[in-house]
């Protein structure tokens, strides 16, 4: 069973609604690959109220040749050998055995299903571990860079937490770090990271930390590293802020020299 | 049988290449993709040839579905809209199209039985549809009928991103909620 997080209800919103972009599709599917009964349960949903905005358009009606013309295309396109073109003798054996044949069609049509979704569920799993691999190596090329500098971000004392946060910044490239410990947010809530250019926040994202309350966020490149000021971290409404800054306490915070 | 499993059924036959499988289905559905298509693209002859190619996607791709991402109407319609709207795209019918959505709201009271489950389910949707908050409706109508991706209804709106996001879950999920349970359609 995967973890579940608010903000993979809005991707449910967003694959039902077709709009969903090709990197949350496939985190969603990685998601769901694991088993999420609160969003299938959320997709079902989704899916039904899609269904009714769909419904909602002018009745119209095609003319009755289209009918036709779907079934010859299809007639044109066999998806697998017309019982109707075999020999006679062939049919009558195929008849006599028909509850077979559809018992094993049903269940070879499960274990392909199942086959399927294994498949790619490996396919899934080996682009993770691949990314992680090459991930690894971009977090030591930036730790061993001469121009990061590694630092703790400070408890402001505004909320009592168990949260900690280091991290190392290379302000050439826009690189970052950061390792947090004790990552576990009241219920309802979410930590948030921000980089502040002057006094303008601009957010990194939700900390997404492991059940032992540890996560690691690595950012490539952030924009204009040269005017970073500062990192921070705040305690969120579930899913992050809806505001363009924190809308709730700020809990760690370091400034950088300029 | 239920309408799920009569719909599971059709696929199961389609997929081992049975015409009568895909009449079936076609018969259950087409009051429903028609119109959307026609409400994308503008016109019924464009429509039609969206809805034959939708048809034959199906047929050749029944063997993908998965009944965990929603159910057949919304597979059946996400390709139709897929479609629909790469036509809408290429052929440049804004202006057609628009004629059909202004032509529909003033004629929001004209008989709607050719709607696949009749008047009463259609004015129910409408009128579900119509009291959802104008904001959450907006951010639904822009993703749905005009293809618009989260970020961009973000910048049409002007509203930020996590807002726009969590108006599309809400208004899914209030419209939802209004609607009876189980296969309503």
């Amino acid at each position: 069973m995967s973890e579940h997080h608010e903000e993979y209800l809005d991707l449910c919103a967003a694959y039902a609604l077709g709009v969903i972009d090709e990197v949350g599709q496939r985190r969603l599917e990685e998601h769901l690959a694991h088993g999420c009964s609160i969003c299938e349960a959320a997709l079902a949903d989704f899916s039904s109220a899609a269904v009714a905005i769909a419904s909602t358009a002018a009745p119209a009606k095609p003319s009755p040749r289209l009918r036709e013309r779907v079934l010859a295309a299809a007639r044109s396109q066999p998806r697998a050998p017309s019982l109707r073109r075999r020999p006679a003798f062939v049919q009558v054996v195929l008849a006599a055995a028909s509850i077979a044949l559809l018992a094993t069609t049903v269940t070879m049509w499960q274990r392909v299903e199942r086959m399927t979704a294994e498949r790619d569920a490996t396919r899934v799993q080996l682009e993770e571990i691949a990314r992680e691999l090459e991930d690894s190596k971009r977090i030591e090329r930036l730790l061993a860079s001469p121009d990061t500098d590694c630092f703790d971000l400070a408890a402001t004392g505004t909320v009592d937490t168990t949260l900690s946060a280091r991290a190392c910044f290379d302000r050439s490239s826009g690189g970052a770090v950061l390792v947090f410990h004790g990552a576990t947010p009241p219920s309802g809530h979410d930590y948030e990271l921000w980089v502040l250019h002057g006094d303008h926040p601009v957010s990194l994202g939700i900390v997404r930390a492991d059940a032992s309350g540890r996560a690691l966020t690595h950012l490539d490149a952030i924009a204009s590293p040269v005017t970073v000021t500062a990192f921070a971290v705040s305690l969120e409404p579930a899913g992050g802020s809806t505001a363009p800054g924190p809308s709730g306490p700020v809990i760690r915070v370091a400034a950088l020299e300029g | 049988m239920t309408d799920v499993t009569r719909d599971l059924d059709c696929l199961r036959r389609i997929a081992a290449g049975d015409e009568a499988g895909l009449s079936e289905l076609y018969d259950r559905y087409i009051g429903l993709i028609f119109p959307m298509a026609v409400k994308i693209v503008g016109d019924n002859a464009h429509a039609e040839d969206v809805v034959q190619e939708v048809w034959m996607q199906v047929w050749r791709s029944a063997p993908s579905y998965d009944p965990k991402r929603g159910p057949v109407a919304a597979w059946l319609l996400t390709i139709t809209r897929s479609r629909a709207l790469d036509v809408y795209r290429s052929r440049s019918a804004r202006a057609k199209r628009e004629d059909v959505v202004a032509k529909e709201s003033v004629e929001s009271g004209h008989d709607p039985g050719a709607a696949i489950n009749g008047a009463r389910k259609r004015d129910l949707v409408r009128r579900a549809f119509a009291a959802l908050e104008p904001k959450k409706r907006e951010v639904l109508e822009l993703a749905y009928w005009h293809g618009l991706s989260q970020s961009e209804i973000a910048v049409r709106v002007g509203a930020p991103l996590g807002t726009v996001k969590s108006w599309m879950r809400q208004g899914l999920r209030d419209l939802r909620a209004s609607l009876p349970e189980g296969e309503w359609w």
